[in-house]
């Protein structure tokens, strides 16, 4: 379970002027429930994620995360290290028990296969993601947190990673949260669509969609978007 | 990589021929030289390898080489370790940055004779005296260049090794030491050049052993042909140390950036 309740968050600018970047933003995401975060550009949705992950503690308000295992993020750029292998990046953050397990199905289902001793300087910026990706699942995470992962990826194949991401989700019990700015994508992914307000970013809602996922084709998903828009004419 | 194989060992060979010519011309010029002037102050090659030879022979050769190497060796250990720790913590730290570079560019300035003849007033005529005042004319070349190196440090790869929850160890050895190695080697390499030629005269003024302490020696009888006789040697150490440790370190270490051949 992961219980956010931001109250504000700031940065002050060089020039020692603070910027608001988040106001009162309260929401939860119940264990082993997919939730996006989706709200305008600069509303502050990659700063909940680094609050989260607790790369920045100087904010007002609590974050609680009660989950037992691991937490795995995946930011919006690869962040590999560039003089490790793929395959030495993946198994690098994995605990002893699964760094010398069998990758080569999740390599297969991540189209990496054959690419393992490549390293990231070789590869495009949407391998580079996949691999983000493959380490981010190889750890088997039970806090799961996606930035944008599939942005300036063609359409066919974030399809296919969209279908991945909810197979690996499925396979275990993970929590996960994923910031996105795409509506489409959001509803077609996640239980509950948490919609925020532009900068300072606030709560705007709480979405469920209730559909289940194996009835989500593109026809659903087009009318479950045109509902949340019909909602909320704000985010437009 | 096996299609480039045989271009890289054709280029390898010519750079060794090259090299090797370039040597022998200097040779050469150097023969030509000697002969015309024939003075005792300027010997010939032959001259000079006759030297070479008969303290290679009677073993003092090998004995102050490797007392200076040792010296070398440890005062570059001891600078490297103590320089990144300063430089790093410095590099990391804006305020004690700011505080404590007047004192590095202080001691930057320092010429290598004061600290030396200072350490040996300070400290006596000994073994750790020498090799820590090298060491201390070293240190700030060394801080000073892991301090960039730490700066550098991509703030996104510590975030990524901080939320994988990486152990202090592995994150030194993946995510930190990759990324300094480019200053570690350039230290390194400065380095040697720099300590070998201060501990000659650290062995000059205060030790009975080293290849400063013979230079010193063959001074007091204008013997050039020996004088050369150990320079040269020494120089040939210093060049092995460097084609044969520092290089294929340094191309191992390149291996993963694009286009490293």
């Amino acid at each position: 379970m992961l219980e956010v309740s931001v109250t504000s968050k700031s940065f002050i600018s060089a020039d020692g002027t603070p910027l608001q970047a988040l106001g009162d933003l309260r929401f939860s995401v119940g264990t082993g429930r997919f939730t996006c975060l989706v709200g305008p550009s600069g509303c502050g949705k990659t700063t909940t994620l680094r609050l989260i992950l607790g790369l920045d503690t100087d904010y007002g308000g609590q974050i609680r995360v009660s989950e037992n295992g691991p937490t795995a993020a995946v930011f919006q750029e690869p962040r590999l290290l560039p003089w490790r292998t793929v395959d030495q990046n993946i198994r690098l953050v994995l605990p002893d028990a699964l760094a010398g397990g069998d990758l080569s199905a999740l390599y297969q289902s991540l189209e990496l296969t054959g690419l393992e001793n490549f390293y990231p300087g070789e590869l495009s910026v949407g391998l580079a993601r996949r691999a983000a990706l493959a380490r981010a699942f190889a750890l088997e995470p039970s806090l799961l947190l996606l930035d944008e992962p599939f942005v300036s990826l063609d359409e066919p194949l974030a399809a296919r990673l969209r279908t991945l991401l909810i197979e690996v989700w499925s396979a275990q019990p993970t929590t996960v949260l994923m910031v996105t700015h795409n509506l489409r994508e959001a509803v077609e992914l996640a239980d509950e669509v948490v919609l925020m307000t532009p900068r300072p970013g606030t709560l705007l809602a709480i979405h469920r969609v209730d559909v289940p996922r194996t009835d989500r084709d593109p026809a659903t998903v087009l009318a479950l978007l045109n509902d949340l828009r019909a909602a909320y004419p704000k985010i437009g | 990589m096996s299609t480039k194989r045989p271009t890289a060992v054709k280029a390898t060979l010519r750079s060794a021929g090259t090299l090797l010519a370039s040597l022998m011309a200097l040779l050469a010029l150097w023969f030509v030289a000697a002969s015309l002037i024939g003075s005792r102050a300027f010997p010939s090659p032959g001259e000079v390898l006759a030297v070479l030879i008969r303290d290679a022979v009677s073993g003092e050769l090998f004995f102050h080489l490797g007392m200076t190497l040792m010296r070398v060796a440890a005062a570059f250990v001891l600078a490297m370790a103590i320089g990144s720790a300063i430089g790093i913590g410095l590099g990391r730290s804006r305020r004690a940055d700011r505080f404590f570079d007047p004192w590095v560019i202080l001691f930057l300035n320092v010429p290598a004779l004061v600290t030396i003849v200072l350490a040996y007033i300070w400290f006596g005529l000994n073994e750790a005296a020498a090799i820590g005042a090298v060491a201390v004319n070293k240190i700030p070349n060394v801080a000073i260049t892991l301090r960039e190196g730490a700066r550098s440090i991509d703030p996104g790869l510590t975030e990524m090794a901080k939320v994988f929850r990486l152990s202090r160890w592995k994150m030194l050895r993946h995510v930190v030491l990759p990324q300094l190695q480019p200053f570690l080697a350039a230290a390194t390499r400065s380095g040697i050049a720099l300590i070998w030629k201060i501990v000659l005269v650290v062995e000059l003024l205060g030790r009975s052993s080293g290849v400063g302490f013979q230079i010193h020696l063959y001074f007091q009888y204008f013997d050039v042909a020996a004088i050369l006789a150990y320079t040269l040697s020494f120089v040939a150490v210093m060049l092995a140390v460097e084609l044969l440790v520092l290089q294929p370190y340094e191309r191992a270490a390149r291996r993963w950036r694009p286009g490293n051949a």
